[in-house]
C-alpha cells in the first residue's frame, strides 16, 4: 500500500515537472518565432542560437539604366550600384546543431516586367569587400512561386541563396541588379515604338528567414 | 531507506530526462526572419525613335530598276524616270538615348521585310543610310560603291525576319543621332512583271557595354 502511494506520488512528481517544462516550452517557442522590421540590426536569442541579418548604408538605386549584358552587370560596383548587407549567426552547443537560412528578395511596386530584372548574389570573405566575390545562388531574372518549407521562406518571394551554418560565423554577401539586355528588343509585327522609349523601374527588398535543423 | 534513495534518483532522471527533451525541442523550435528596411531600386533608361510620319516604314511600288547614282539622290519629285510610284522617297527619323551616366551604349537599327505577296526578292531591294543633315554623309556600311542589298544585311536571329541594317555607338548620358533612308529597286531586276512591291519596317534596339 505505502509502495503503491510511493509510486504514485514519484508519478505525479514526474507528471507535475513534466506539464511545467512543456508549458515553459510553449512559451518560449511562441517567444522564438520573432519579425521585426525598421531597425538596421536585430537579434533573437534561444539561448544557444542568434542570428542576425545587418544591412549595409546605401541600397541599390541606379536611374536610366540601359539593357545590360550579364557580364557587365556582373562588374557593377561602387555606392548605389550594390547592396552589401551580412548574416550572422552565433551557436553556443556541443551538439553543433545547423541552422538553415534563406537570403530572398521580395519585390515592391514595379512597373518593368519580373522577366527583365536581373539579380545576381556574391559572397566576400570579409567585412571590407576587397578581392574577388564568389558568385552564389543562381543568376536569374526575378521570379516567385516556390516557398522553402525547410527555412520558412514564403511562395511569393524570389530564393536568391539557401545554405547552412553549423558554426558562430558572420556571412558577407552583396547584390546586384541590372536591366537585362533582352528589354526592349524589337520584336517581329510589333509596332515600330521599342519597349524603350519608356522609363520603368524595378524595386526589391532582401529578407532573410532561417530554422534549426531537427536533431 | 534505500527506498527513498531510489525515489528521489527516478525523480532526478525524470527532470533531467524532460530537461533534454526541452532542450532538444526548443532548438527545434528556433525560428528567424527578418525583413529587410533597405530599398533596391533600378529604372530603365530610354531610346527612342523619333520620326515626323505616323508610319516608320518606307514602301515602293511599280518602281522600275533603277542604279544606285539615281537611288542615293532620289528626292520623290523625280518625273524623268519613267513610270514610277514612290509612296516616299526618303524616311528620316532620329535616335535618341538617355542613359544612368556617360557609358557606351550600343544600338542596332533592324529593318523587317512587311511585305505582302507578291513581294519583290529582297535581293533586289537597295538600302541606303545616310546621316539626316544637309550633307546626307553616308554610315558606314553605306559607303562603298555598291549599295547593299536587303538580303546582304545580317539577321537579327537564323529564323528571323529583321535585319541588322546599322550599328552605332553612343558614349553620353544623353546623345542622339539623324538618320535618312532611302530604298529603291536594283538595277540587277530583269523582271518582266512590275506588279509587286515591297515594304520595310524600321526599329531600333540598344544595350549599355561594360566601362
Amino acid at each position: 500500500m505505502n509502495e503503491n502511494n510511493s509510486s504514485k506520488q514519484i508519478l505525479l512528481s514526474v507528471l507535475g515537472v513534466a506539464i511545467l517544462v512543456v508549458a515553459v516550452v510553449g512559451v518560449s517557442f511562441a517567444a522564438f518565432t520573432f519579425s521585426q522590421a525598421g531597425e538596421k540590426e536585430n537579434q533573437i536569442t534561444t539561448g544557444t542560437l542568434t542570428m542576425a541579418y545587418t544591412e549595409g548604408e546605401n541600397g541599390i538605386l541606379i536611374e536610366n539604366m540601359m539593357p545590360t549584358k550579364d557580364e557587365t552587370g556582373k562588374g557593377l560596383k561602387d555606392g548605389q550600384n550594390v547592396f552589401d548587407f551580412n548574416v550572422s549567426a552565433t551557436i553556443k552547443s556541443s551538439d553543433n546543431p545547423t541552422i538553415n537560412f534563406t537570403i530572398s528578395a521580395k519585390k515592391e511596386e514595379s512597373t518593368l516586367e519580373d522577366k527583365y530584372a536581373k539579380l545576381y548574389l556574391e559572397e566576400y570573405t570579409s567585412a571590407d569587400y576587397q578581392g574577388q566575390g564568389q558568385a552564389v545562388g543562381t543568376l536569374a531574372t526575378y521570379s516567385t512561386g516556390t516557398p522553402n518549407t525547410t527555412t520558412g521562406m514564403p511562395a511569393d518571394e524570389m530564393e536568391l541563396y539557401s545554405d547552412t551554418f553549423t558554426e558562430t560565423k558572420t556571412r558577407y554577401f552583396r547584390l546586384r541588379m541590372w536591366v537585362a539586355d533582352t528589354y526592349g528588343e524589337a520584336k517581329e509585327g510589333a509596332t515600330h515604338t521599342s519597349d524603350l522609349n519608356e522609363a520603368k523601374t524595378f524595386k526589391v527588398k532582401v529578407n532573410v528567414y532561417a530554422k534549426a535543423a531537427a536533431l | 531507506m534505500i527506498n527513498q534513495e531510489r525515489k528521489i534518483g527516478f525523480s532526478i532522471l525524470g527532470i533531467a530526462l524532460l530537461l533534454v527533451f526541452v532542450y532538444i525541442v526548443s532548438l527545434a523550435a528556433f525560428n528567424f526572419s527578418q525583413k529587410g528596411i533597405r530599398e533596391n531600386k533600378i529604372q530603365s533608361g530610354t531610346v527612342s525613335m523619333n520620326y515626323l510620319e505616323d508610319d516608320a516604314g518606307i514602301s515602293i511600288t511599280n518602281a522600275y530598276p533603277i542604279s544606285d547614282d539615281t537611288g542615293k539622290k532620289l528626292t520623290g519629285e523625280e518625273s524623268d524616270l519613267g513610270i514610277m510610284e514612290l509612296s516616299k522617297a526618303y524616311f528620316d527619323f532620329t535616335v535618341s538615348v538617355t542613359a544612368s551616366a556617360d557609358t557606351t551604349i550600343q544600338y542596332e537599327i533592324l529593318g523587317e521585310n512587311i511585305s505582302t505577296e507578291p513581294s519583290l526578292g529582297e535581293e533586289f531591294v537597295k538600302i541606303y543610310l545616310t546621316d539626316g543633315d544637309e550633307s546626307e554623309t553616308p554610315m558606314k556600311g553605306f559607303d562603298e560603291e555598291k549599295v547593299p542589298t536587303f538580303s546582304t544585311f545580317k539577321p537579327v536571329s537564323s529564323n528571323s525576319k529583321q535585319r541588322i541594317l546599322y550599328k552605332g555607338t553612343f558614349t553620353k548620358a544623353e546623345e542622339s543621332q539623324k538618320f535618312r533612308l532611302r530604298m529603291w529597286v536594283a538595277d540587277t531586276y530583269e523582271g518582266e512583271e512590275q506588279q509587286t512591291g515591297f515594304k520595310l519596317k524600321i526599329g531600333v534596339q540598344a544595350e549599355q557595354e561594360a566601362n
